[in-house]
């Protein structure tokens, strides 16, 4: 893999992340070399490969210089985020594919509700018998969804499971008619239809790779299921290039879409991003009529300070803020006083190398 | 602890605003001394520069980067840019 420099910073609810370009310069002139071993690894890809850095030549210009940008390269999994959060839950799932652990391919939405889809190595994944309405499901393996969520209806039998989280995608799903065609394109049938697949292909034409979960009214298995997309520059028309499925073995693949070809046919197809997500059921949650057994995950030490503050709570609502101030510090002293207790022996400094 | 022994111990048998003190408690408490921690793995798109923070999320830790300073695909903590950099993200994405 490429040496590679990031910085990030926040923009509201996002992290954007920045990539920092090579360093070229129109100045002072340097000789592209590798610094491994430089007189036989005479190019980026042998340096590269030999764990080397390839130090470009300055025939860029000065514009270039060491620029942070957008990332230039998709990389799978590339961002860690290590973050706090909140334990109102308990999962107890023994990890039981099909049982009470489930894989998805992505997600999507109906234009109010989140929707995680699933499919299985030829047909689809029927889960109208796995989740029930109001299940409370734990997803990990998505960046954006990870975390709890409740489901809002049964499972479909086409793979679909429509959760209560709030998801607006714009597009996010279109049902046309149109004909599957074994060059692997669907065609609206009219021209009402061709305006829908238009509009609906270039509200995601920003995307690299377009991802659709198609659901159909004749029972095709090959016209099923998430499908990349390939850039069709036909009006009305959508190309697919590789059908995900998730193999007997739990593995998700890849391959090359073939479609079946079929006239008039009633599909919906959803816009979805492609995530291996991963869904466990037995989610005992902190709300509902078992609240009161449940067993939060924290130590008894911590047990007393969040005692401490749930009494300066009701204080507050009584009024009596002598009382209020008086329980949130011991609060606070009581989690520092938890935490500091974890802490011993001299500190180490060591400087962050990245601030040169 | 079970919910039942705070609230007995907080001397209130509100469940409900027991229960919505607790989840602030939790809040607080995670935000003040990061008790429960965890790390999820986003992939990065060619051309995308935003990037959704984890809905669960109460206070970001760390963030690293797969290949940053390294070529051993070891993810390192990536520098927080303090101005936004002078090539904008045209497309807002």
């Amino acid at each position: 893999m490429a040496f590679k420099k990031y910085g990030y910073y926040l923009k509201g609810n996002k992290i954007a992340v920045i990539e920092q370009s090579d360093a070229t310069s129109s100045g002072n002139l340097a000789i592209a070399h590798c610094t491994v071993d430089p007189t036989n690894n005479t190019t980026k890809d042998t340096c590269e490969a030999a764990g080397g850095q390839w130090i470009p030549s300055s025939s860029g210009s000065l514009s270039s210089y060491s620029e942070y940008m957008s990332p230039t390269e998709s990389v799978a999994d590339g961002l860690e985020i290590q973050y706090a959060y909140s334990p109102t839950f308990n999962l107890q799932s023994t990890g039981t594919e099909g049982t009470d652990f489930h894989r998805f391919l992505g997600w999507g939405s109906d234009g109010t509700n989140l929707l995680l889809f699933t499919f299985g190595a030829s047909d689809y994944y029927d889960i109208s018998s796995v989740f029930a309405a109001d299940d409370w499901i734990y997803i990990s393996g998505s960046g954006r969804w990870s975390g709890l969520h409740q489901v809002k209806s049964t499972g479909a039998a086409t793979g679909i499971l429509t959760l209560k989280t709030r998801c607006n995608l714009r597009p996010s799903k279109i049902t046309v008619d149109g004909t599957f065609a074994i060059d692997e394109t669907y065609n609206g049938d009219s021209a009402a239809f061709d305006m829908d697949i238009e509009a609906f292909k270039d509200a995601q034409a920003y995307r690299g790779t377009s991802y659709v979960f198609i659901t159909v009214e004749n029972d095709n298995a090959a016209n099923k299921g998430l499908f990349s997309l390939s850039s069709d520059t036909t009006s009305g028309e959508l190309t697919v290039n590789n059908r995900i499925t998730i193999d007997a073995d739990g593995d998700y693949t890849s391959t090359a879409a073939a479609f079946t070809a079929q006239a008039d046919d009633a599909s919906t197809f959803y816009n979805a991003f492609y995530e291996q997500i991963s869904v466990y059921e037995g989610v005992e949650v902190l709300s509902g009529a078992s609240a009161e057994t449940f067993e939060l995950d924290i130590s008894r030490y911590q047990a007393n300070a969040l005692v401490y503050y749930v009494k300066a709570k009701l204080a507050e609502d009584a009024g009596d803020m002598e009382k209020r101030e008086f329980f949130m510090r011991e609060f606070k002293r009581q989690l520092e006083k938890g935490v500091g207790a974890l802490k011993r022996g001299p500190y180490v400094v060591q400087g962050f190398k990245e601030m040169r | 602890m079970k919910v039942k022994e705070i609230m007995e111990r907080a001397g209130t048998n509100q469940t409900g605003r027991a229960i919505a003190y607790i989840k602030d408690a939790l809040d607080e408490m995670n935000i003040l001394s990061e008790t429960h921690i965890t790390t999820t793995r986003i992939d990065i798109n060619a051309n995308q520069r935003f990037y959704n923070i984890p809905n669960d999320c109460l206070k970001i830790l760390d963030i690293r980067c797969k290949n940053h300073n390294n070529t051993d695909s070891k993810y390192r903590s990536i520098p927080r840019s303090i101005y936004e950099p002078k090539i904008v993200d045209e497309d807002g994405i």
